[in-house]
């Protein structure tokens, strides 16, 4: 019997997987070591949603298209990359995916075949998508997974650098993720790589490319 | 037939309490060992990369050798739940300086409690010394009982923090049931000779394929104070599954010190 695909995307939206996803804070230390308020992480969430997230949303759903109708998906990480203009980003996107994609292909072999063409650490979107195709998520649910993924670890990573009310970092969850809910449609239903939203967020890249070069941090990025 | 599958480098890891010593018993393993393996170091940092700065400021190895990982705050988490990051660093350094023979991965200093999962290293070294107090041994914990070798460090301060060397080695012997314990200090040529070799020894059991990476499992048996008991506290052990235990001379044990010397 096959796990249901509901229960494929709860285990990838378990922060307990291990993937490597406890490194990293997705743009929240940089945030903080720039001196961003505490204050404004929610909004930060809610931005970070809306641009990078959204971006590695869209580039998913490609890859799961190409692995689904065995198209190369070379053309689609270069679209990605294009989107990401920050080298720090792009190297933590690459390392969780390549940290997911040692676990992937263990369960589900198939998922490296479609991610043939790529280097051994493809980013996090791609092999997202990949898995999602040969694991039967569907794209909306995989929409909402991959922004829910790196608001989650953002949040968890909060509370170890601004320890507060773990209640209200699951509110802040809540509050990122449901603010995309207006476009999840229109995302899930891209079909060609110049529909992948073009949204960056150039401070926060910044705050990233600062925060690889520090000597005093807790977290990959 | 082992010599057809290319070996991949020994991973050894070195865990222990913050400040027992852990960054340098590595510089001085890789200052005795440099001119005939090929080395490679990870470091496990909790909030810098200050240990791996330190290795390379040592001149031990090339500074290209020795990487950091971070941890997120969970340095128990990088080594044994989710060793992700330091499996990729350890395959990184194996690939961009293949042949390596050993890496080193060092645990960011933390408490009695952390060990390497057997998934990330084939074997492991727990670290304390002197000066953390001569009856720490005593006290176990999975690594001090049941790392492949247990390091008694700075034995050189000894006479300064008014411990008694031999006596925390037999405490410590007997916390393992007689597996490898060094009292090693950086200045004592003859304990280094030993360390060099208790490394050079699980190297050759890894080669020949006779080395099984253990887990020095949950927590060792130990002692709960308890005003109420009559002997004021009481043992009481978490291994309640018992399929993991490091047998003494099982296949793949390698020497330990106190067999080599008799």
């Amino acid at each position: 019997m096959q796990p249901s695909s509901h229960t494929i995307s709860l285990l990838l939206a378990d922060a307990r997987l291990p993937s490597g996803g406890h490194a990293q804070s997705s743009g929240v230390e940089p945030a903080l070591l720039a001196g961003m308020p505490v204050a404004d992480v929610p909004a930060f969430l809610r931005a970070r949603a809306r641009t990078t997230a959204t971006v590695d949303a869209g580039t998913a759903v490609l890859a799961r298209h190409a692995a689904l109708d065995c198209i190369p998906v070379a053309p689609i990480e270069r679209a990605w990359a294009a989107r990401t203009p920050s080298r720090a980003i792009r190297d933590a996107s690459k390392d969780l995916g390549r940290g997911l994609l040692r676990l992937a292909g263990r369960i589900w072999p198939e998922v490296r075949a479609s991610l043939d063409g790529l280097d051994e650490s493809p980013p996090r979107p791609l092999v997202l998508g990949a898995i999602a195709a040969h694991t039967g998520i569907d794209a909306e649910s995989l929409v909402r997974l991959t922004v829910y993924d790196d608001m989650a670890c953002a949040v968890a990573a909060l509370l170890k650098l601004e320890p507060g009310d773990p209640a209200q970092g699951v509110a802040m969850v809540l509050d990122a993720c449901s603010s995309i809910e207006p476009h999840v449609a229109a995302v899930s239903s891209i079909t060609s790589t110049h529909q992948i939203p073009a949204a960056s967020a150039p401070l926060s890249e910044a705050w990233s490319q600062a925060h690889a070069l520090t000597t005093r941090r807790l977290f990959r990025a | 037939m082992p010599e057809n599958i290319p070996t991949r480098a020994l991973r050894l890891g070195v865990a222990g309490p913050v400040g027992t010593g852990k960054s340098s018993l590595i510089a001085t393993v890789c200052r005795s060992l440099a001119d005939e393996l090929r080395l490679g170091v990870i470091t496990n940092d909790i909030y810098t990369d200050e240990d791996a700065r330190f290795l390379r400021s040592a001149g031990v190895l090339e500074p290209e050798r020795i990487r950091a990982v971070e941890t997120g705050a969970c340095p128990h988490t990088a080594i044994r739940d989710d060793i992700t990051m330091n499996l990729l660093a350890a395959e990184d350094l194996e690939r961009d300086f293949a042949p390596l023979d050993v890496v080193l991965i060092e645990s960011g200093g933390d408490n009695l409690t952390a060990t390497f999962s057997p998934a990330l290293v084939d074997a492991q070294i727990f670290v304390l010394d002197v000066a953390g107090g001569g009856d720490v041994a005593r006290k176990g914990g999975p690594g001090i009982g049941r790392a492949d070798l247990l390091v008694v460090n700075k034995t050189d301060l000894a006479p300064y923090v008014g411990v008694d060397v031999p006596q925390m080695v037999a405490d410590a012997s007997d916390a393992r049931d007689g597996r490898a314990v060094l009292a090693l200090s950086r200045s004592d040529a003859a304990s280094v000779a030993e360390l060099r070799a208790w490394v050079l020894g699980v190297l050759e059991s890894h080669r020949r394929g006779t080395h099984v990476p253990q887990d020095p499992g949950p927590m060792a048996p130990h002692f709960h104070a308890d005003e109420e008991h009559p002997d004021g506290g009481f043992v009481h052990s978490h291994d309640e599954e018992g399929g993991h235990e490091h047998h003494s001379g099982a296949p793949g044990h390698v020497p330990s010190l106190s067999d080599t010397r008799g």
